[in-house]
């Protein structure tokens, strides 16, 4: 609570004076910041440090210079300060701190179709920064004060006691965010893109929160902070002339294979079925998917347990094994759904498939095991 | 720590505080009984430990933060009810008590369960981003069942080694958990905890009356 306290009471002291902020227009000027801001960054670095020391990151440089390219073309005069990472985490979550640094998380990434897409978030997230909204946001103490104490651990991200961080993360005021909108649109219609995919993201946000009934703090945290998403971008595309950019989605679709993936990895690691559900039971988005995802598809059907879902299941498993022949975990699920039917020959050939591809397996004793067991009841 | 372990074990040592017969004793003779006397494990001595009404046994030698190993034993529909969907509690709660459809059953393959846990722990926020180091299988009182070890990293960055053995009877999950710093203390303490592990023993004319005295 000391630590808050002290946090605060800066916050507070500057929440007083009404000194008007200005935004960056160039690079060189983010060099010379106030006091005021200068705290607010020294606190982002500390939020950057912490997510760095606790392996959260998500560390693979083709991705981060990808992305980066986007931010590159969306915001050329400030792309220098600006650094998109990524966060290993399924959450459906982005947010930008003070002094530039922009956080996607997989989960927020895997939900996109094009570039188009991806760009509408990053532009958003980059007014938050180019706008000093952390300034402003910081001024008004009782808010971030409540943002802090509300989000707690729940978001998978170190910050206790970070109220800039918090802020961030939960988004700014209605008329910020607004804001955010309007100026992240005009940038993206100036690099090129198709305007009317800035919607879409949003829209399927929703969806998703709403089949989910999803109730973790994320992006616009609420049900109606999408909806005011969606109304301000539909505005704007509706003020729109005709011509509109390009969606980018064949060079999107490449450069994200592995990070989709990922995201479905962690979602299943972590139970969230319904999740993997939502996307790959549209046939037309899994076509868009490596092959891997049918095996993930099989996974999330088998944690569902209904009364059809083991024959889902294993359809998928054995297209993945058609797909993909050199994906190992395809051929240890379909082991262990043959072993627990009884159909020994046929586990036992999946579980040898299995370590003839992942011979250093976490799980190998249990594969051999299982082989084991097989063997000794005459079963293979 | 194992989100199930550690919310009984807290709601353990806040019982501890005000109730004298949940409090640290230090631990004497080895063998420690469960309140019900349904199981037991053997601790190290000149540790100190707990034992409490939940069927939750722990013990540490320098302070929880350091050091913690624990056993504690979950009926099947009272473990990992956080996965349940809402559709799957409505229909829950309509269903009498031994008729409750429970995430764990006594069918369950060890690695079955090994994946619950490790999805357990990843949906805790601290520990979301834990590394399985290794997921083993483990007899543990001629139960087949599993040991895993994983590394995960605190928000200050230091780093903790995690052991969770486990394995389903009929009726419950028993659970076994060490967590310790990775520097130091985890390579230290671990024979001690995988001692409370092979020392583990479940009811059924195992207990002999010097076990019984012993306890006391």
């Amino acid at each position: 609570m000391r630590r808050y306290a002290l946090l605060l009471l800066p916050l507070l002291l500057f929440g007083c004076k009404s000194v008007p902020v200005k935004n960056f227009a160039a690079a060189q000027e983010t060099k010379k910041i106030s006091a005021e801001e200068n705290r607010l960054w020294v606190q982002s670095k500390d939020f950057d440090s912490q997510i760095r020391k606790s392996d959260i990151l998500y560390r693979d440089k083709a991705l981060n210079s990808y992305l980066n390219s986007v931010m590159h073309r969306v915001y050329p005069e400030l792309a220098d300060v600006i650094r998109v990472k990524v966060i290993r985490a399924p959450s459906l979550n982005a947010f930008a701190l003070p002094n530039g640094s922009i956080y996607l998380h997989i989960g927020m990434l895997a939900r996109m179709d094009n570039e188009a897409q991806l760009a509408t978030l990053l532009g958003h997230e980059a007014v938050h920064f180019i706008h000093k909204h952390g300034v402003k946001q910081s001024r008004n103490v009782k808010s971030s004060a409540a943002w802090a104490m509300g989000i707690g651990m729940a978001t998978g991200i170190p910050l206790l006691g970070n109220v800039v961080a918090a802020s961030s993360i939960t988004g700014f005021s209605r008329g910020l965010e607004r804001d955010a909108d309007r100026y992240g649109y005009e940038q993206i219609v100036r690099a090129g893109y198709d305007a009317r995919e800035s919607v879409k993201i949003f829209e399927k946000l929703m969806a998703e929160v709403k089949a989910l009934d999803i109730d973790e703090p994320y992006f616009f945290s609420t049900h109606p902070r999408l909806k005011e998403r969606v109304a301000s971008f539909k505005k704007l595309i509706a003020k729109a002339d005709q011509s509109f950019g390009k969606t980018g989605e064949e060079r999107f679709l490449k450069e994200t294979a592995e990070i989709r993936i990922a995201s479905l990895k962690e979602d299943i690691a972590r139970r969230r079925y319904r999740s993997v559900l939502l996307v790959l039971e549209d046939e037309s988005k899994l076509a868009k998917y490596p092959a891997a995802a049918h095996f993930y598809l099989g996974e999330a059907y088998r944690m569902r347990g209904g009364k059809k879902d083991a024959e889902l299941a294993e359809a998928a498993y054995r297209q993945a094994v058609k797909l993909e022949p050199s994906f190992a975990p395809s051929y240890r699920v379909l082991g262990l759904s043959c072993m627990k039917r009884k159909m020994g020959k046929e586990a036992a050939r999946n579980f040898r498939n299995y370590l003839k591809l992942a011979p250093e397996a976490a799980d190998k004793p249990y594969i051999l095991g299982y082989i084991k067991q097989i063997e000794s009841e005459g079963g293979a | 720590m194992n989100r199930v372990v550690l919310l009984l074990v807290c709601a353990m040592l806040v019982g501890a505080q005000t109730t004298d017969a949940m409090s640290w004793k230090l631990v004497d003779k080895p063998l420690a009984l469960s309140k019900d006397k349904k199981f037991s494990v053997e601790l190290p001595v000149g540790w100190v430990r707990a034992i409490d009404d939940k069927n939750v046994i722990s013990a540490t030698r320098d302070g929880m933060g350091i050091q913690l190993i624990s056993t504690v034993r979950t009926k099947h529909r009272d473990a990992f009810k956080q996965f349940e969907t809402k559709k799957q509690k409505k229909a829950n709660a309509k269903r009498l008590p031994n008729q409750k459809k429970a995430m764990v059953n006594a069918q369950m393959l060890p690695a079955e369960l090994a994946e619950l846990v490790i999805a357990d722990l990843k949906s805790g926020s601290e520990m979301s981003h834990v590394r399985v180091v290794s997921n083993l299988p483990l007899i543990i009182d001629g139960h087949q069942g599993f040991q895993l070890h994983f590394q995960y990293k605190n928000k200050k960055g230091l780093q903790f080694d995690h052991m969770i053995s486990g394995f389903v009877d009929e009726k419950n999950l028993y659970q076994f958990a060490y967590r310790a710093p990775s520097k130091i203390y985890f390579p230290r303490d671990l024979k001690a905890f995988d001692k409370m592990v092979a020392s583990f023993k479940l009811e059924g004319g195992k207990f002999n009356k010097k076990d019984l005295a012993l306890s006391k």
